[in-house]
């Protein structure tokens, strides 16, 4: 188990956004997190990486992440991507993956300034690491050009080098496959497969489209309404009927 | 070796001009603006904070060192260097309520602060009160003597050129990127390891920094301040330098201190209003060239794009 969350809730000004919440991912496990819209689950991705204040505990790796500093969550190997992209839209491709890489740079202002050894084999390090990267997604060409010029499927892709490239041990996604065609999700559902073998990675995912999170998930995890109402391989969620009524709509009757 | 050319016609600039030290006197100023503009780049296009207080680090820099030179006998060269790190060290104390406010608000509170600071020099008896500080020496630079300002401006030119070395530097490295990272979206610079903390004060102590100094360099320069010379028009007249040369290079900045120090003298015979054509040419070039007067260098480019 690489992280163990326990009783998670996050309240906003009266809404109980996320309640009681509890969910264990295994080490080296495709988990994906899904549920009707506004039932919880981007929350739950923001309360573990400290964007929003929460109650519970989160232990990755034995150390609770809702007790840390929201810029140290990268440190412990725990990487994501936003719903609604949050990419650095003034730089180019390889600027934002070189961010992705930030807290694994290994030199001080004095070395910058004075351009020394360690600065300069950090610096090739790290473009060597963005190039692989930019190879690997297949976004290589892009990497001059400025980010906010690309196609809305090339960004999405600069966010999940750029996440990659921070070298994590748990790589969250939210809704990679919201707005791709299905050429594209299908292009996609390869690449992410890929990277999460040839980095050995942890993926947890927020996804509504069922074909995919069915096609990938070694778990699926279910939330409506803030709470968790099921959990089980991907043949156990296609039959759970509370799953069912939950996408029918029938909220009141979920709830019980 | 190809990105410090466009030096090369600053060093150039003052040689046909070496029997007019009052022209040159201005390019000096021009200079100096330059640093302190430099120091609001820093500051808006690189970190993405406001300020419209940074008239205060330019007078807390050209005080301090007014008042070390002048009253303790102490070399230009240490004056200087205390005043930029006096000038650092409230930058820092300014940036605090960065950390919890931004944009509109952040701009009252440094604009609070710009007033204060002036207000403040004004009551004191060794800035000199309302009357400030008269006959400051002018600095000599080892066997400069640097009364001629051709030395000067080649002491300013070797600043801004350092500052520059310094900023290309960082501008693709980790602390610049981090710099841009939390100017465009300060939840995904914290998610990749951004001490948003750590930079945002950096940024203030950096730009105030550089304020200060620039600030020292005026003092001796003009030879007299008093606290009507760091109002908020000065603030405000930085930041315009930064806009209307082109934000984020320090050509861009320079042209902009050009416009904004070097014109009024232009004009200075003429019965034109000098405020209303710096005016007219902000809203143009807002309009017509985001980027700056520093686009027209490049206006080539931007028909190729146009073409694509
Ligand atoms: N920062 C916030 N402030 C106030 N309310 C919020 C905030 N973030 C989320 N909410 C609310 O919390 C609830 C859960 O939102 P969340 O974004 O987690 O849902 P979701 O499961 O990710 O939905 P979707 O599938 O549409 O992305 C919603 O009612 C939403 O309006
Ligand atoms: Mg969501």
């Amino acid at each position: 188990m690489i992280l163990s969350i326990k009783a998670l809730s996050v309240k906003f000004k009266g809404l109980i956004a996320v309640n009681n919440f509890s969910m264990d991912v295994e080490k080296g496990s495709f988990h994906s997190l899904i549920g009707p819209n506004g039932a919880g689950k981007t929350t739950v991705v923001n309360a573990l990486t400290r964007v929003v204040p929460s109650t519970g505990t989160a232990l990755f790796e034995g150390i609770d992440l809702l007790k840390m500093p929201a810029h140290r969550i990268i440190n412990a190997g725990v990487a994501r991507t936003f719903q609604n992209l949050e990419l650095f839209k003034n730089l180019t491709v390889a600027g934002n993956l070189y961010i992705g890489a930030h807290h694994t740079i290994n030199y001080n202002f004095f070395d910058e300034i004075f351009g020394t050894k360690s600065y300069k084999s950090e610096q090739s390090r790290i473009f060597r690491n963005v190039t692989e990267i930019s190879e690997m997604l297949d976004i290589k060409r892009y990497l001059n050009m400025s980010v906010s010029s690309l196609p809305y499927g090339t960004q999405k892709l600069v966010e999940i080098g750029r996440a990659v490239i921070s070298k994590p041990k748990l790589l969250i996604l939210d809704e990679p496959f919201a707005g791709l065609n299905d050429q594209e999700s299908e292009k996609l559902k390869e690449e992410i497969l890929r990277i999460k073998g040839f980095y050995a990675l942890t993926i947890l995912m927020i996804e509504h489209d069922m074909k995919i999170v069915m096609s990938v998930s070694d778990k699926i995890t279910v939330m409506n309404f803030g709470e968790k109402i099921a959990e089980g391989s991907p043949s156990e969620i296609i039959q759970n009927r509370k799953v069912a009524e939950a996408y029918l709509g029938d909220r009141s009757y979920s709830r019980s | 070796m190809k990105k410090y050319l466009w030096f090369i016609p600053f060093v150039l600039v003052p040689l046909p001009f070496l029997g007019y030290p009052f022209l040159l006197s201005i390019f000096v100023l021009i200079g100096i603006y330059t640093i302190a503009a430099i120091g609001m780049d820093v500051l808006t296009t690189w970190a993405g904070q406001i300020s419209i207080g940074n008239a205060a680090f330019f007078a807390v820099g050209a005080y301090t060192s007014a008042i070390l030179v002048v009253n303790f006998h102490v070399p230009f060269l240490i004056a200087f260097l205390i005043s930029g790190l006096f000038a650092m060290i409230i930058g820092i104390v300014v940036g605090l309520p960065a950390l919890r406010v931004s944009g509109f608000y952040l701009a009252v509170v440094t604009m609070a602060f710009g007033i204060a600071v002036q207000q403040i020099i004004g009551v004191f008896q060794i800035t000199g009160g309302y009357n400030g500080i008269r006959n400051i020496p002018v600095p000599s630079f080892w066997i400069f003597k640097a009364s001629n300002p051709v030395y000067q401006y080649y002491v300013v030119l070797t600043i801004i050129f350092l500052i520059f070395i310094v900023l290309s530097r960082i501008s693709f490295s980790k602390s610049g990127l981090a710099l841009f990272a939390m100017r465009d979206s300060e939840i995904a610079a914290r998610a990749f390891g951004v001490n948003l903390l750590k930079y945002k004060l950096a940024a203030f102590a950096a730009s105030a920094a550089l304020t200060g100094l620039a600030g020292s360099l005026y003092a001796s320069a003009i030879g007299f301040i008093s606290p009507s010379q760091f109002d908020l028009t000065l603030s405000l007249d930085l930041l315009a330098m930064v806009i209307v040369g082109g934000a984020g290079s320090v050509m861009g900045v320079m042209i902009g201190a050009a416009f904004f120090v070097g014109l009024p003298f232009l004009l200075s015979g003429y019965n034109i209003s000098i405020t209303i054509i710096q005016g007219v040419a902000l809203i143009v070039i807002l309009l017509f060239l985001p980027k700056g007067l520093l686009q027209i260098f490049k206006i080539r480019d931007l028909f190729k794009k146009k073409v694509i």
